[in-house]
């Protein structure tokens, strides 16, 4: 008979500013269709069932990550939480905050997310930090038993504050500000040991000239870590942005804002938010950094204006636990697919937009050969698949519209890329095993690969990796945002 | 809409989660005129494709051919069942006759409950099913069309061709949301006697459910299945 429940393991690691996590979780997929139906499956629960110590970022010099002493880290960890690498179906590695912008990131997130496991992805971009943040903090589920109230979750680790503005458990916006905890490194006699580069200009349009080798004063800290709140508050709740404010933006800063009705604090920042009490210049420098600074600063900045402030479910965890628990999702099970070598990683999406009336017209050929000559000029030739094709928009698909859209696939895959072996493309709508049906008989054998999946809903510029089709075709798919902050 | 309400929200969530008429209110103990309208205009569109026939274009584009039941009208096809499930004895000598016998896929058609949804829905069900089985190297023999038929008449087509597989592509009842949904009753191997649980189905087929090209597209898949396990109904793992 069926068996109408899967599980599957999934990781996620966290590399932060200054601290790195590890999480085991557990993905229920059941199906939820009718025995009338076709089959629709989907994830039903997602189980933290291992969390990891927190660990100091293992770092060389201020530039580069300790990528050995990281995987030494992960090795402990997997026996710790009594897994293997063959027990592992899927999972994220996040990069966050300043140690995106380290020499080594791109490579050493790449590194380890292969080493993880066989379908682990390396993800970074403050966009995707800042959803992941206020998923595993539980902003989001507040914000689905509070209608109608924007949930701002404010993820704030060692060098970036990362927030998501949540509306019926719905991410309506998210904003990133160089706000962080180790900005400034100090030691118990509150000499400065190191300062991001980046927070410099910052620093001194403020008047705070601090250099490495200063000791600075518990009420000089203390000014700086207001004026950091002030900053990161005014800008949230649209009371303030200065100039000074537009040197801690990590670009592209959304348009405009939604009026908040709850904050949540999450990250380092946020777990010392709970109890940030009175303190000594020496106890505020326990980390070797002004976090406990920031954190007091915040708690006073919130309370003197009344807002409305809830202890998220997770603190410090939040990011990890939302890589490990939220990143993947599920392919629509009537899917083709003919040949794959699995784990297919990193494609690039080119989305193919398809108006209705453009169905009828001679445009459609057009816009399909734009976006594949665009493709070919953004993404690098050796690749294959090169891409994969995004269809978007179309309202019904009749079979004469899918005739018409295979025949200038044919045409368009054996004119620009006649060498291509693998093919991969996703639907919006649920038509991918129709498509693929008609287009494996066009191709007849012409390629190696053809994959079609749909119904995953996918932006421009996005990253997917395929993972390993599950019995009952079902197909775990991560749709990531990976950008780094410098290209290294 | 209903004007009220302390939850708004969770009314239009309530009206968001099914197309069937709710949070349309009312005026006194009556619905409004104008629901009251749509409801008989719905009404009247369900009525129609359970008496209305297949417009001759459709087998001028199709080719399929008819084949009739014992229903001579569709007062008998409503009032006995059992007849819709026989075919007419000239029904069945001109299958035995111009259709290809013991094909691995047997497909049939029929009105069934709603003309409408043939009509609607097989020039986007079968060539997408036509292509399914193709891409799985799977044969299938002479489509035609049975003209009042129930979904058991497979069994006296399946004593007749003995098909490996059959699937009917046969119109559902309407509703009031849709009058145009198809259905696909599979079986490995029907034969008169055969039981209900050894049959499938792929039910809601229509633009605003089962998408009809992904429906015919899983025909296939399902068809394939079971002659690869040799069987159907409740024993077929999917």
């Amino acid at each position: 008979m069926h068996e109408t429940n899967e599980w599957i393991t999934s990781l996620g690691i966290d590399l932060g500013t200054s601290t790195t996590k590890f999480i085991v979780s557990r993905l229920q997929i059941s199906k939820v269709s009718s025995a009338f139906s076709l089959p629709s499956y989907k994830i039903t629960k997602r189980l933290c069932t291992y969390k990891s110590q927190i660990y100091s970022t293992p770092l060389i010099d201020d530039e580069t990550i300790d990528y050995t002493n990281i995987a030494k880290i992960l090795e402990r960890e997997y026996e710790e939480a009594g897994i293997t690498l063959d027990d592992v179906h899927t999972g994220a590695v996040i990069i966050t905050g300043e140690t995106a912008n380290k020499k080594n990131a791109r490579i050493a997130v790449n590194q380890l997310a292969e080493r993880a496991g066989d379908f682990v992805v390396a993800t970074a971009g403050a966009e995707l930090e800042s959803l992941l943040a206020g998923k595993g903090s539980g902003a989001q589920d507040f914000s689905i038993q509070t209608p109608n109230q924007v949930v701002a979750n404010i993820d704030i680790g060692g060098g970036t504050a990362n927030t998501a503005f949540f509306l019926n458990g719905e991410c309506i916006g998210t904003a990133t500000l160089r706000i962080g905890g180790r900005l400034i490194r100090l030691n118990p006699a509150g000499f400065v040991k190191g300062m991001a580069d980046s927070f410099k200009p910052w620093l001194e349009e403020n008047g705070f000239l601090v250099k490495k080798g200063d000791q600075i004063s518990f009420e000089r800290i203390k000014q700086i870590t207001d004026e950091m709140a002030k900053n990161l508050i005014g800008y949230l709740a649209q009371s303030s942005n200065d100039e000074h404010t537009q040197l801690l933006y990590i670009d592209p800063m959304p348009q405009s804002l939604p009026t908040v009705h709850t904050w949540m604090f999450s990250g380092g920042v946020g777990e010392l938010m709970k109890n940030s009490e009175r303190m000594t210049l020496e106890e505020g420098t326990r980390y070797g950094d002004i976090g406990p600074f920031l954190a007091t600063s915040l708690n006073q900045l919130m309370k003197r204006s009344s807002f409305n402030v809830l202890s998220p479910k997770q603190t410090v965890r939040a990011t990890v636990i939302g890589a490990g628990t939220q990143t993947t999702e599920i392919s629509g099970s009537t899917v083709f697919i003919q040949n794959g070598n699995f784990p297919i990683r990193n494609v690039p999406v080119e989305k193919v937009h398809i108006q209705n009336e453009e169905l009828q017209s001679d445009q459609l050929d057009h816009i399909f050969s734009e976006t594949i000559k665009k493709g070919l000029s953004l993404h690098s030739m050796g690749l294959d698949p090169a891409f994969a094709l995004y269809l978007s928009g179309i309202d019904y698909c009749s079979y004469e519209k899918l005739k018409k859209i295979v025949n200038i696939l044919e045409n368009i895959y054996s004119q620009y890329l006649p060498n291509q072996k693998n093919i991969v493309i996703i639907c919006q709508n649920d038509m991918a095993k129709a498509l693929g049906h008609a287009l494996s008989i066009r191709l007849n054998g012409k390629v190696n690969c053809l994959i079609c999946i749909d119904q995953i809903n996918i932006q421009h510029g996005d990253y997917i990796d395929i993972g390993q089709p599950l019995p009952s075709s079902i197909i775990p798919i991560i749709v990531k945002t990976l950008v780094f902050t410098s290209d290294a | 809409m209903i004007e009220l309400t302390d939850n708004k929200l969770a009314l239009e969530q309530l009206i968001q989660s099914t197309p069937a008429r709710i949070g349309v209110g009312c005026s006194g103990t009556r619905p409004k005129t104008e629901i009251m309208l749509k409801l008989r205009m719905d009404h009247a569109m369900a009525v129609d494709s359970v008496y209305g026939d297949i417009p001759k274009a459709f087998f001028e584009e199709f080719h399929f051919p008819i084949v009739q039941t014992p229903c001579q009208s569709k007062e008998m096809y409503l009032k006995r069942p059992d007849l819709g499930r026989k075919l007419t004895s000239e029904g069945e000598s001109f299958i035995r006759e111009h259709c290809k016998k013991k094909p691995q896929v047997q497909i049939v058609i029929s009105n069934g409950l709603s003309s409408k949804a043939i009509e609607s829905n097989i020039r986007d069900v079968y060539p997408a099913l036509l292509d399914s089985l193709e891409s799985y190297g799977l044969s299938s023999g002479t489509t035609f069309y049975v003209q009042n038929g129930r979904v058991a008449c497979m069994d006296v087509i399946g004593e007749i061709l003995e098909p490996d597989v059959l699937v009917m592509l046969i119109g559902e009842r309407p509703g009031l949301v849709s009058a145009d949904s198809m259905s696909a009753y599979m079986c490995y191997k029907p034969r008169i006697g055969t039981i209900e649980s050894n049959r499938n189905v792929i039910s809601n087929i229509h633009r605003g459910g089962t998408q009809p090209i992904e429906a015919g597209a899983q025909i296939g898949a399902v068809l394939r299945a079971m002659l690869d396990q040799k069987t159907s109904g409740t024993r077929l793992v999917i």
